[in-house]
């Protein structure tokens, strides 16, 4: 299809950015990436009168990593380097993994993990992870600077936190100690190009056998990415038996309400969270590969 | 017997230098354009002062319309023309034509270019536009206001059939369609008793889905309108000009002078571009309206909703067998789901009953089969025509017959297999065969049956065999002599060779075939022959890339060309020489002689056709061929009858694991055996066995259409999920076996009916893995998930 007319606006700061966005309201739609504005523009599944290229402002693509911070990573950072870095391989391999899950290479090369969470789908592939890890989303704003954890980012399906002027610079995911461990799992029907039915990520924090503390995050069984709180609990303070990992996994899957659409039955996904759940915090013990990804 | 046919002009097979070399480097004739992208396919052309077309759609699945109001759409500045129902005769186009086919003489168009009382299905174009550019032209499309009255639908074909049930459509008799071939038997020996002695009856009811081609080329087309010669120019996106040819002549009520079609690149076709689009007569009228070029380019979602895919298909099958395996009779009863118009009603029907047969022998056999429409997208010609959804039914029945017999699978199919020089009480007369052969070679690939008892819970190995046609007995239009294809070589002075051909390439090789060919009998590189872009006006007859023919019978017709030339070529220089003609040969640019004492003798190719032209008064050396099966044609006609010149026979199987938790499949190894005769274009034949292959796999586990109230609810390419690179297995073929007596160089059928085993072999060995009872496609995650849960393989909590 034709793409719309639209004005196209390229800022070269982000203080400019958010005051246009601020001065033009809602007809304005901020774009990293783009691959997540303009094909649905194309469709008419999206409209713009205003798309605000995040491209030309400076530092805003970097992937590093601080002792005490963690993984930061740029809102013009791209998938695909996310997928292929030596360092994330090697500080959290389950953020590269989800990265590798979303889309396909041709996307990944041009769209960013910032854009794929303000994109807000349900079935999002990075979100899970970020909420596990208990990653915080850097907002630049009209008035100041603020903080977000992961979890409380999402608010609806392709509705986040975000206030008018509103722009997100960057995501800092924790280090993993020694102790803990992270993994995402996505099931589809395609090894690539497809959306979740559903998506699990855990985060597990361990003594011995014994699971000092742990998160557990959903994708595509609700209008947001949610945390399993209750599951969470019943590991906690015990060691990870297949036994309690299964019950874990029921108690998870009993607390989630999926629909059912034209890519999986509600039973389906419900049942799948069950499966998942355990499958995941395993991937977390067992670890990643090298080359795996 | 035809006249060109003269066989001790063809190539001997130990002087073959391009077919079937396995060593040659040469590639697709058309590679180069394809992957630099300057290859034109239909949506490439394009002129200064062209309009785009876009077409309105109804929005209800079966309803009157009451009125359709253009003004607004007409006052939208850029609107070139708008055409509706009363802009079109009442003639309906869509069939396969009127012609020599299975129904000769019975016009099968059943569709309106655009509706002009009644719209039965979303994909009934109501109105079209063209414009001075895409977005006005799809502004005004949505300024057309269409008026309804909405009328009673039915989505199920079971619902359909039953008594009172109102008509799909206001012009139809019953929602059952009306074939010759709908019902019959085929009786060797007498039916009840067959199956009155049989040991052990064989009971099944399955079901089959629906999905579509989803060729990366959608639809297109580029007409243009000469009003000095009242002649229409069109490049559509087809796979038989000829077709369009014919319905763009009914339609308009002109004879075929007046519709000059060109043939472009295609981007696949799978069975799925062989009729005229509704567009391509809008296209064609708003240019001689206008004085523009005018294009369509269908848009991916159209692609789904207008477009037909393939049926969905109830089956009931009973089959008799003696304790020792032997088949004694079978009854099949079909139910394909047609959508709201015919497409070609007969093939389905036939096709279906043919295949009950097949690849076993049967003597008995009692079929019935309705094609129903329904006010739902069309089902028509797709990769593997009914075959899929058959033989997937009948090669599950054979394992579980296995089971119950405790025999082992393959040696239940080795027993029944069809062979060489078979002629089945049904009519059809097999030729070659090496179906024994295929099943040896997937025996020996897995190691079966010893491997089956190192396989871990959840790991499977599955079997199918399937046999198909090798091109149809029918021309679709009345031609002379029922031929099906012409083709010409032409040689000019120089030595420059044509070939005018109009096989149609969609991407399968048929024109890297026709210069192959020619090539090879008059003994010149495949560079010095040229492939000349063929249209209704510059080339004779060819029905079309369907049926599984374009190798069998084209590649006979442009040998025949080619040889035709050579006997010429060499009768004018045995002459000079007071040799015999048929001890000359053409072999590296140069006649040869064979004939005792003259082996000194040699001549080069440009010198010998120089030299011919002079002897002729300088008429140029041409060569014309034809081909139609020539045989007892009675063979073809009446009831039992023959199909097709040859048929084809291969075994598949699959070794995959199932996740006993979540459904999903992990095929890890797919082997293939097809007796193809001998490879034409072994590399080609690769090609094809492995897209066949992904094809297979696709609609045996990936892709579904899915409908809601007769609406297509995933028309994308996110929701209809066709599998990725990374889906797909490590695959093995094997493909050589003897050639055929009647295909050229010895070749059969490859890349279509190929696509028909991969459903059972795979729903095999997930019953060998899980022990699950499989009766339908698709077998996706979700779907086997259900079956573990409902046959108490897996326990689910609540």
């Amino acid at each position: 299809m034709v793409l719309p007319e639209f004005e196209y606006l390229v800022p070269t700061t982000i203080e400019e950015a958010s005051n246009l966005l601020v001065e033009l309201g809602s007809g304005a739609r901020v774009m990293a990436g783009g691959t997540d504005t303009i094909p649905p523009m194309k469709d008419g599944a999206l409209k713009a009168d205003y798309v605000l290229s995040l491209t030309r402002i400076p530092g805003l693509d970097y992937l590093e990593y601080d002792e005490k911070e963690g993984l930061k990573i740029g809102c013009l950072t791209k998938l695909f380097d996310i997928q292929t870095s030596p360092l994330v391989h090697e500080k959290n391999p389950a953020v590269s993994q989800a990265a590798k899950y979303v889309a396909s290479t041709q996307v990944r090369n041009r769209g960013t993990m910032v854009g794929n969470i303000c994109n807000a789908s349900p079935s999002c592939d990075t979100a899970p992870i970020l909420i596990a890890c208990d990653a915080t989303i850097k907002i630049h704003g009209p008035e100041k600077p603020r903080e977000v954890k992961a979890v409380d980012f999402f608010k609806g399906v392709k509705r986040t936190c975000l206030e008018r002027g509103e722009i997100v610079t960057g995501i800092v995911i924790p280090p993993l100690a020694e102790n803990e461990h992270s993994a995402y799992i996505k099931h589809s029907v395609r090894r690539a190009l497809d959306l979740a039915i559903v998506g699990v990520a855990a985060w597990v924090q361990m003594d011995g056998s014994v699971c000092k503390d742990c998160r557990i995050a959903l994708g595509a069984v609700a209008t947001t990415p949610i945390r399993a709180y209750e599951a969470e609990k019943v590991l906690i303070g015990k060691a990870l038996t297949d036994e309690l990992l299964n019950e874990a996994s029921i108690i998870a899957m009993r607390n989630c309400h999926p629909i059912s659409d034209v890519r999986a039955s509600a039973e389906y996904r419900r049942d799948m969270i069950r499966v998942f759940v355990k499958r995941s915090i395993k991937k977390a013990l067992e670890g990643y590969e090298e080359g795996s990804i | 017997m035809n006249r060109y046919a003269d066989k001790n002009y063809f190539r001997k097979p130990e002087d073959y230098r391009l077919v079937s070399n396995k060593e040659s480097k040469y590639v697709h004739i058309e590679a180069y354009e394809k992957v630099t992208g300057r290859a034109k396919y239909a949506g490439d052309y394009h002129a200064p002062n062209m309009l785009y077309g876009k077409a309105k759609y109804s929005a209800h699945a079966h309803a009157k319309i009451l009125s359709i109001d253009t003004s607004k759409a007409e006052a939208l500045p850029g609107v070139k023309c708008i055409l509706t129902g009363k802009d079109f005769g009442d003639v309906r186009q869509g069939g396969h034509g009127k012609g020599a086919g299975f129904d000769r003489g019975v016009s099968d168009g059943d569709e309106e270019v655009l509706c002009k009382e009644e719209v039965c299905y979303y994909g009934d174009l109501v109105a079209a536009v063209c414009a001075t550019s895409e977005a006005i032209a799809k502004k005004a499309v949505d300024l057309i206001e269409v008026e309804y009255e909405p009328l009673p639908a039915h989505y199920n074909p079971l619902d359909a059939i039953k008594d009172g049930a109102a008509l799909v459509r206001s012009d139809l008799q019953s929602n059952i369609g009306n074939s010759s071939f709908t019902k019959g038997t085929v009786k060797g020996k007498d039916f009840d008793e067959e199956f009155a002695s049989a040991d052990y009856v064989e009971v099944g009811d399955y079901t089959a889905h629906k999905t579509v081609h989803a060729c990366i080329e959608p639809h297109a087309c580029y007409a243009t309108y000469d009003s000095i010669k009242d002649q229409y120019t069109i490049i559509p996106s087809t796979t038989s000009s000829w077709n369009n040819q014919y319905w763009l002549s009914q339609v308009f009520e002109m004879d075929e002078s007046h519709f000059h079609v060109i043939r472009p690149f295609v981007g696949g076709g799978f069975g799925g571009k062989s009729n005229c689009a509704p567009h391509y007569f809008c296209a064609c009228k708003m240019a001689q309206r206008t004085g523009h070029p005018v294009r369509f380019v269908l848009t991916r979602e159209e692609e789904f909703f207008t477009m037909h895919g393939r049926h969905p298909f109830v089956m009931h099958i009973e089959t008799a067998f003696k304790k020792d395996g032997e088949i004694l009779a079978k009854k099949a009863r079909y139910y394909l789901d047609g959508g709201a118009y015919g497409k070609g009603m007969v093939a389905p029907v036939k096709l279906s009953a043919l295949w009950s047969a097949f690849p076993y022998k049967i003597d008995c056999i009692d079929f019935e089969t309705r094609r129903v429409y329904t006010n739902k997208a069309i089902n028509g010609a797709m990769r593997g025509y009914t075959a899929c959804q058959v033989q997937f039914a009948n090669e599950v029945a054979m394992n579980r017959t296995a089971e119950a017999l405790g025999i082992d699978p393959l040696d239940l199919r080795r027993k029944n297999a069809l062979e060489p020089d078979y002629k089945s009480p049904a009519g059809l007369v097999v030729t070659s065969c090496a179906m024994k052969e295929t099943l040896d070679d997937a025996q020996a690939y897995m190691h079966w049956p010893e491997s089956k008892n190192s396989l871990k819970p959840g790991e499977g190995i599955g079997f199918s065999s399937v046999a198909f046609v090798s091109g149809t007995a029918s021309p679709i239009l009345e031609t002379p002599q029922q031929i099906q294809t012409n083709a010409t070589v032409r040689v000019d002075f120089h030595g420059v060779v044509s070939v005018y051909s109009n096989l149609h390439d969609n991407g399968q090789g048929a024109d890297t075939l026709s210069v192959m060919i020619v090539a090879e009998e008059l003994g010149l590189d495949m560079n010095d022959v040229k492939l000349v872009q063929t249209s209704t006006f510059n080339a004779g007859y060819d029905s079309g890339a369907y049926g599984s023919r374009v190798t069998f019978l084209g590649g006979n017709a442009v040998r025949r060309a080619a040889v035709e030339t050579k006997k010429k070529l060499l009768e004018v220089i045995a002459a000079k020489w007071s040799a015999d003609p048929a001890t000359l040969d053409l072999i590296d640019h140069k006649v040869v002689c064979r004939d005792m004492g003259k082996e000194d003798l040699e001549m080069p190719w440009r010198e010998a056709v120089f030299t011919y032209m002079a002897a002729k008064g300088g008429d140029e050396l041409i060569g014309v061929g034809s081909y139609y099966h020539r045989t007892n044609s009675a063979q073809y006609h009446g009831k039992p009858s023959n199909y097709a010149p040859s048929y084809v026979f291969s075994t598949s199987a699959c070794h995959l694991d199932v996740d006993m938790e979540t459904g999903n499949i992990d095929i890890h190894d797919f082997f293939f055996a097809h007796d193809c005769g001998q490879a034409l274009n072994p590399k080609a034949v690769e090609g094809q066995l492995e897209g066949s292959i992904y094809s297979g796999i696709g609609y045996s586990i990936f892709e579904e259409i899915k409908e809601r109230d007769g609406k297509i609810i995933n028309p994308t390419f996110r929701d209809y999920r066709m599998p990725t690179a990374l889906d797909m297995p490590p695959i093995h073929t094997k493909y050589d076996y003897p050639p055929d007596p009647e295909g050229p160089f010895g070749a059969k059928e490859c890349g279509e009916g190929t696509a028909a085993p991969i459903g059972g072999a795979v729903a095999n060995a997930i019953t060998q893995a899980t022990g699950l009872r499989i009766s339908s496609l698709p077998l996706d995650p979700e779907r086997i998930w259900k079956m573990l849960r409902d046959q108490g393989k897996i326990k689910i909590y609540d």
